[in-house]
């Protein structure tokens, strides 16, 4: 029970750091789409930054729901 | 060769649109004479002829991947195998799976749609985006252009009409290479008839 118990436990961790270090790529995400729209302006700029941020939103969110739910 | 572009006269805009008349929307990859495009380093006035981002086909592979990357995740979860890993750590896991996907597809997406080539009527510029932020910038002024050329290899070039166009440059500026982008003979027509408009221009 106790073994049964440790390796869900290790299983909550390894994938609040997964969330957490993919957090921070999202964030580089969003530095990048930033980057990209202050470089040159193609059109599509706003939709690309507001994707990029719902997507650092979503790994934020994702991130607290392992925390919380797991 | 005809003149397809003369820098300072009055047909110049006609001559352009003659050869590249203006078309393509936001996500085309020969985009000819838009009127929303800017970039940081535009000087006063300076208009921009073409634009181009790899051709559309150079996108197969990851789209093809994304897809397989998909379709694998919902096998992968159909299979009874994950039956004994309880309901929260599947939904958690679920949700990691597709943001990854969300991200491949974003960052590819971002690769191909801001790695563009730009010419305008002053110049050739290169905008490279190599990894998350780190971007480069070559530029060369017509003036310092000494041969263009371009490569159509494969079956897949020939086919879809895409290659590489290269700009070779004075000896201490950087050589300029448009990789796989559409119609490089009408890219290469472009680019020389602004070397002679700038020869021209020189030499009076």
């Amino acid at each position: 029970m106790i073994a049964f118990f440790d390796i869900w436990l290790i299983a909550k961790v390894f994938f609040v750091l997964a969330f957490a270090v993919y957090a921070g790529f999202a964030v580089m995400m969003v530095k990048q789409a930033t980057l990209m729209k202050r470089t040159i302006r193609l059109g599509l700029d706003r939709l690309v930054i507001m994707t990029a941020w719902v997507h650092l939103i979503m790994v934020v969110l994702g991130l607290i729901g392992a925390v919380v739910i797991l | 060769m005809p003149k397809v572009y003369e820098s300072g006269t009055h047909t110049e805009d006609t001559e352009v649109k003659q050869l590249i008349p203006p078309s393509g929307g936001v996500l085309s990859a020969f985009l000819s004479q838009p009127k929303w495009v800017t970039f940081d380093t535009a000087e006063d006035k300076e208009k921009v002829i073409l634009v181009l981002k790899r051709h559309w086909v150079t996108n197969v592979p990851w789209i093809l991947g994304a897809t397989l990357f998909i379709f694998g995740f919902f096998v992968l979860l159909a299979f009874p195998m994950f039956s004994f890993v309880p309901a929260r750590f599947q939904v958690v896991g679920v949700i990691f799976g597709f943001l990854i996907i969300t991200a491949f597809i974003f960052e590819n997406f971002l690769n191909w749609f801001y790695n563009v080539f730009v010419i305008t009527d002053r110049r050739v510029i290169d905008i490279d985006f190599r990894s998350l932020i780190y971007r480069e910038i070559s530029q060369s002024y017509f003036g310092q252009v000494e041969n263009v050329t371009f490569t159509q290899p494969g079956f897949w070039g020939t086919l879809f009409n895409y290659g590489t166009v290269m700009i070779q440059t004075a000896a201490e500026v950087v050589n300029i290479e448009f990789e796989d982008v559409p119609e490089p003979e009408k890219v290469v027509k472009v680019i020389i008839s602004h070397m002679q408009a700038s020869k021209e221009k020189t030499s009076e």
